[in-house]
């Protein structure tokens, strides 16, 4: 294995591989950074292109993509409170603090370590465990998924800043716009009112778009008069010190191992791999009360955990032949183009192209962190841009995103919707981060719910014969009595 | 005498709007709408032949997704789009489906149907540790566990099983996953004891011997499972699978249609496509824009008769 | 008590009746389910959030002395950017990208009475790149409008 890896290295930093990589991280970063443009669009848009190349470099570019474009959409989160997908809208809860009070480089240094940690991570457990990692995936099913989704719905508790029922009011909302659209078990209409864009749901990263990035711009505009007396805003380049290495270090090194568990479950991304390894750091913290207030530990944990996905998602593709998420849906598109079949026969018939990928993704994520640490000057002169020019460049932006996710005007509309509402919202200090949760966990939890009802003939005792869904179901009911608990704590004071 | 002047300069007019527009075409890049996401069998198709189009065609062909309700937003509305052929659509079965569910506002009569690309027949499939061997095998059990056996499929109703449903008057336990990616896993870990899915999706597991493959859906054997028998063999009269092809919005002039017509029999005919094709397990089936039509008008009727 | 801390948990609890009723309306599916049917999540939902408002404007009441609103509204400038963003959307679908973002652009410099003409400057540029970026990089074929596409 040692050998295969030394010369995957090789092969990693060879001239006709190197470049492409490169090329993959940068664009994946520039990519991952604008609203709406994803991860996921960026392998599909470049996967015409591998057509007519090698199959080692081919994957190496897409997969560098992949590695940036997690990455990217966090600094839009951190500089402007844009995340570009719902998988860096967790790093905006301590990031884009931390940018408001003047420590936006400390911020980004903070989120390119403990990306790189949780993609280094990530790699080496693929590189080590995949096949365990692959095993234990199979063992979900609808039930584990039901059990999961719940567990991250009592997430919205941490998420919800002091006023826990606020916090699930949002949640509540998020689950319900989740229901609109065709029911995903038996197809009948769900308040669509035959409008036929409606059939297909509520877009996430509309919403996500308009809820963060539109009202974002909004409350900007609001503040502009006050901003005018002083215009200079003065911020720090001061990167991250060695004491908050020290600080982050458990934190990122954590939530890397929970995200490439995560990752190895097809069906569960970086989106509530982010939001998961968040809560799992405030849990573990001494000072919770830190945590959405410019806390490095929470943005590592938010970091660290969506990259953690990187390697872990690679499991089911490389192992089973199956996607884990919807980057590596094109992934295995690209694997299948180059007359490969991903599976376990891959790593017996084509030991290069494995260990080759392997060890380009250990090489993506060195150039991930170089890029993002030399990046750090250039980024923050974003910040530097007059807000009077910046506000309509963010508004312009992330109506376009809203449109390119999937070439659609409806999408525009539930944009402009939801960034109203929640512009709205933050007026009543209700928090915006539980809509999303409830958006995404909330299809989980209803279909799982169902198909487990049908696997086991109306039958609840899932509930209870299986192991992984026990499991879970403990850990909510913890985090729920952590919950209250801490309720408590906060009424008292 | 003025009125057929008359007549006959606004006809010429027309003629010649029409063939200028037609000469001209392709002034612009062509969208190329795919009414599924990224990764999947219609993407891929979708842009192996946006890609190879641009070499044909002389202009740009770009791949738009516009995904949701099982392909019913998208290909409603690359119906809905001016006939100018600058926007194609990649239609697929459920366009013979799902009007007839009521789930889509358009139906084939919205296109005209311009070139079909792949067929591919369904192939049943256990895990390797399954007791069943054979079609008949399953069928049996089927038949003494009415309704106990457990099936992933792929979507939601799932025709490839009424059509064997129907045929054979048994009943499965269909619990409906999303697309072949969480069908497989499921049987891999024995959570549901069979699913049905097309050659492409499943050539790994079934090459690598995680998956058993029970019968092939066709009324012959395919390339890419030369050992697998299809069901006709074993004494089941049933054959079903998938199909795509391409599409544009009906009033869209026929000398645009057949410059597509032949550019896309060129494609389907050139190496690099069928070699695309090959990889992935899927079989070209280039039908012409009348073959084409009369096919889906076929499948509409029988898949009209599963779901009634 | 803050009058204004009813006024989201009051929208909800009426969103919910209405959401109960629509539940109530689904058509019966045409094909077989499992025991809980479509209307069942909704509901739960529903309910869940009409026990959570009950218990916020409770909690609220209970703080006593009425206090006076203030801060809840729009102010100028972002009341204008509500509109600025509402209207932009429709140019969009109207005019197609290039137009109604060049437009926009100009009236919101305008509204600010920016005399920077590098501002300007900025407007055209930014328009240009992102339309050259979108269409040929990440091959995105921007809206062209319902008018003059």
């Amino acid at each position: 294995m040692i050998e295969h890896l030394l010369n995957g290295l090789l092969t990693a930093l060879s001239f006709d591989v190197f470049p492409v990589l490169l090329f993959g991280v940068v664009g994946g970063i520039i990519l991952g950074a604008m609203p709406g443009l994803t991860a996921t669009m960026g392998v599909a848009i470049l996967l015409p292109f591998t057509f007519g190349m090698d199959s080692t470099p081919a994957l190496v570019m897409l997969i560098g993509v992949y590695i940036g474009g997690i990455y990217g959409g966090s600094i839009a989160a951190i500089l402007l409170n844009t995340p570009g997908t719902p998988a860096s809208a967790a790093s905006v809860l301590d990031g884009y603090t931390l940018t408001k009070n003047g420590q936006a480089a400390r911020a980004l240094s903070i989120s390119a370590v403990s990306s790189f940690a949780g993609g280094m991570i990530s790699t080496v457990l693929l590189i080590a465990f995949a096949p365990i990692l692959a095993s234990f995936a199979l063992r979900f099913n609808a039930p584990e998924y039901f059990a999961l989704a719940l567990f991250g719905l009592t997430i919205i508790s941490s998420i919800s800043g002091n006023n826990i029922l606020k916090g699930l009011m949002a949640g509540m909302i998020g689950l319900l716009v989740s229901t609109i659209g065709l029911d995903p078990i038996n197809s009948v209409p769900r308040f669509t009112f035959d409008i036929l864009d409606l059939h297909s749901g509520i877009s996430i990263i509309p919403v996500l778009i308009g809820l963060f990035a539109l009202s974002e711009a909004l409350s900007q505009l609001e503040d502009i008069v006050s901003d005018k007396k002083h215009t200079l805003r003065r911020f720090s380049l001061k990167i991250l010190s060695r004491k908050d290495l020290k600080e982050i270090t458990p934190t990122a090194v954590k939530s890397g191992v929970l995200g490439t568990v995560i990752g190895s479950i097809p069906g569960a991304g970086a989106d509530i791999s982010s939001f998961v390894c968040y809560n799992e750091a405030k849990r573990a913290s001494k000072t919770p009360e830190e945590f959405g207030k410019g806390s490095i530990k929470g943005l590592s944990a938010a970091e660290a955990g969506n990259n953690g996905v990187t390697g872990g998602a690679l499991v089911p593709l490389l192992t089973l032949g199956v996607p884990g998420d919807a980057v590596t849906a094109v992934l295995l598109g690209a694997l299948v183009i180059q007359g490969l079949s991903p599976g376990p026969l891959l790593f017996t018939y084509s030991p290069d192209l494995v260990y080759g990928i392997f060890s380009s993704m250990l090489v993506a994520n060195i150039v991930m962190l170089l890029v993002g640490l030399i990046g750090i000057r250039f980024f923050c002169k974003i910040i530097e841009i007059p807000r009077i020019l910046m506000i309509p460049i963010i508004m312009f932006l992330s109506i376009i995103g809203a449109y390119a996710i999937n070439n659609s005007m409806f999408d525009i509309g539930v944009a402009v919707f939801f960034g109203l509402l929640g512009f709205t919202l933050i007026k009543f200090k209700i928090p915006l981060s539980p809509i999303l949760i409830g958006m995404i966990l909330g299809p989980m939890a209803e279909t799982n719910l169902r198909k487990s009802l049908m696997l086991y003939e109306s039958s609840w005792s899932f509930l209870y014969d299986r192991p992984i869904v026990l499991f879970f179901l403990v850990l909510t009911a913890f985090s729920v009595y952590t919950a209250i608990r801490l309720g408590r704590k906060n009424s008292l004071n | 005498m003025k009125s057929i002047l008359k007549s006959t300069l606004i006809a010429a007019a027309f003629t010649f709007v029409a063939g200028v527009s037609a000469a001209d075409y392709p002034a612009k890049t062509i969208r190329l709408v795919v009414p599924f996401s990224p990764g999947g069998g219609t993407d891929s198709v979708g842009r192996a032949i946006a890609d190879a189009a641009k070499d044909e065609l002389g202009r740009n062909m770009i791949v738009m997704n516009r995904t949701g309700g099982s392909g019913a937003v998208g290909m409603s509305f690359g119906a809905q789009q001016k006939p100018d052929g600058y926007t194609l659509t990649v239609v697929t079965r459920e366009i013979a489906s799902l009007p007839q569910m009521g789930l889509m506002q358009h139906d084939a009569e919205d296109f005209k149907l311009i070139r079909m690309v792949n067929l591919d027949p369904a192939v049943v499939l256990v895990s390797k540790d399954s007791p069943f061997n054979n079609i008949n095998d399953l069928i049996a059990e089927a038949k003494k566990r009415d309704g106990g056996l457990k099936f992933a499929s792929t979507a939601k109703p799932n025709f490839y099983l009424m059509a064997l449903e129907k045929d054979q008057g048994i009943k499965l336990n269909a619990i409906p996953y999303n697309g072949a990616s969480e069908a497989i896993p499921s049987v891999l870990g024995g959570h549901t004891q069979v699913t049905m899915v097309t050659p492409g999706e499943a050539l790994s597991q079934i090459r690598a011997g995680q998956l058993k493959a029970l019968g092939i859906m066709s009324e012959e054997r395919i390339a890419f499972l030369p050992d697998t028998p299809t069901l006709k063999e074993q004494g089941v009269d049933v054959s079903t699978g998938t199909w795509r092809g391409i599409g544009a919005p009906k009033d869209t002039p026929d000398a645009i249609i057949s410059t597509l017509g032949k550019a896309f029999d060129r494609i389907m005919s050139s190496e690099d496509f069928k070699n695309f094709m090959q990889k992935g397990a899927m079989t070209i089936h280039n039908l012409d824009e009348k073959e084409f039509t009369e096919f889906v008008a076929t499948d509409t009727k029988n898949l009209g008769v599963l779901i009634k | 008590m803050k009058v204004k801390n009813l006024f989201v948990p009051i929208v909800m609890i009426i969103l919910s009746v209405i959401v109960l009723f629509l539940t109530s309306q689904f058509p019966t599916p045409l094909y077989q389910d499992s025991s809980i049917s479509s209307s069942f999540f909704p509901n739960a939902v529903a309910v869940l959030q009409i026990i959570i408002c009950l218990a916020l404007i409770v909690g609220e009441c209970l703080k006593g002395k009425v206090q006076s609103n203030q801060g809840a509204g729009f102010n100028k400038y972002s009341l204008f950017g509500a509109v600025f963003i509402v209207s932009y959307a429709v140019a969009i679908y109207l005019f197609g990208y290039l137009i109604s973002t060049l437009l926009a652009f100009l009236v919101y410099l305008f509204f600010f009475r920016s005399k920077n003409v590098w501002y300007y400057v900025t407007a055209l540029v930014f328009t240009s790149v992102v339309y050259y970026v979108f269409t040929n990089v990440f091959y995105v074929v921007l809206p062209e409008g319902t008018i003059t596409g």
